[in-house]
């Protein structure tokens, strides 16, 4: 792996981690694997012994969390735990709204695309007077209409809950890393 | 050996590497490997704490046309150096007892 590469593989994964200068970061290793180069070291075997991204992002992460908690620490006010809940509460009623609006918006999306199917069906194997293949044929341009506009509302959803997702992501990481 | 007792071991260790002459990060591993393991994922959080904690000072410097960061101890970096070494004494009183 070279730098350009390396570098790019940590900024991608820093980006989980909101409180980490990531970009502070990207220049203590542009600097440490430039200084290592003049010194006549391999880049590529250099990055090598640098260890794997998880096990660099593991000993920041410990160690934020470690003047965080010395940070926070005896600063759990009442006020601060009923401002807490009340987060957690909306927090859990906007994420269950965008899912329930999202199996709405699947299911219009999948009636679209059934009225499409169903019609498609009907005019293959029925035979049928002209009106009622120009009527079908209208229901299968509603239909393609109705699965557009279902799958664009689900599609703009699913940009919102992007940030929810990176959460998710960066959660599950946390959990995981701390087991290990 | 034990963590913690590391993590500060290493943060002294910083901060002596860098009691007489400033240095960069490249540099102050050079140095202190000769004595310890110490890996660059390990340095950056030391070196941020020592930052946060204000017993270093940081200025960068335009090297082989590129910027580089020099770490500077200063007055608090000194005494808290001088602190420990008054530690290690009371500690090493403690060690001998344990040893003998």
């Amino acid at each position: 792996m070279n730098k350009k590469v390396f570098l790019n593989n940590l900024k991608k994964e820093l980006k989980y981690y909101k409180k980490i200068n990531s970009e502070e970061i990207i220049y203590y290793y542009d600097e440490m694997i430039q200084d290592a180069v003049d010194e006549g070291e391999d880049e590529n075997q250099f990055i090598k012994n640098l260890g794997s991204i998880d096990t660099i992002i593991a000993n920041i992460v410990k160690d934020e969390d470690f003047v965080r908690d010395v940070k926070t620490s005896n600063t759990k006010s009442l006020g601060n735990i009923v401002n807490g809940t009340v987060r957690v509460i909306s927090f859990i009623c906007y994420y269950f709204a965008l899912f329930i609006m999202t199996i709405v918006f699947g299911s219009i999306f999948i009636s679209g695309l059934g009225m499409i199917l169903q019609s498609g069906i009907y005019l293959i194997f029925d035979n049928l007077t002209s009106t009622d293949q120009w009527i079908l044929f209208g229901v299968i341009i509603m239909g393609l209409g109705i699965s557009i506009i279902g799958f664009s509302l689900m599609t703009n959803i699913f940009k919102t809950t992007k940030s929810f997702r990176l959460f998710i992501i960066r959660k599950t990481k946390e959990i995981y890393r701390k087991k290990r | 050996m034990d963590i913690q007792l590391k993590k500060g071991l290493l943060d002294l260790m910083v901060l002596a590497t860098i009691k007489y002459e400033d240095s960069y990060g490249y540099k102050i591993i050079q140095e202190i490997s000769s004595v310890m393991d110490i890996s660059e994922s390990t340095l950056y959080p030391i070196l941020k704490r020592l930052e946060k904690q204000k017993l270093v000072n940081t200025y960068n410097t335009t090297y082989n046309s590129r910027i580089r960061k020099y770490y500077k101890i200063n007055k608090q970096g000194l005494e808290k150096l001088k602190q420990s070494i008054d530690d290690f004494d009371e500690i090493n009183r403690m060690y001998m007892y344990i040893k003998r």
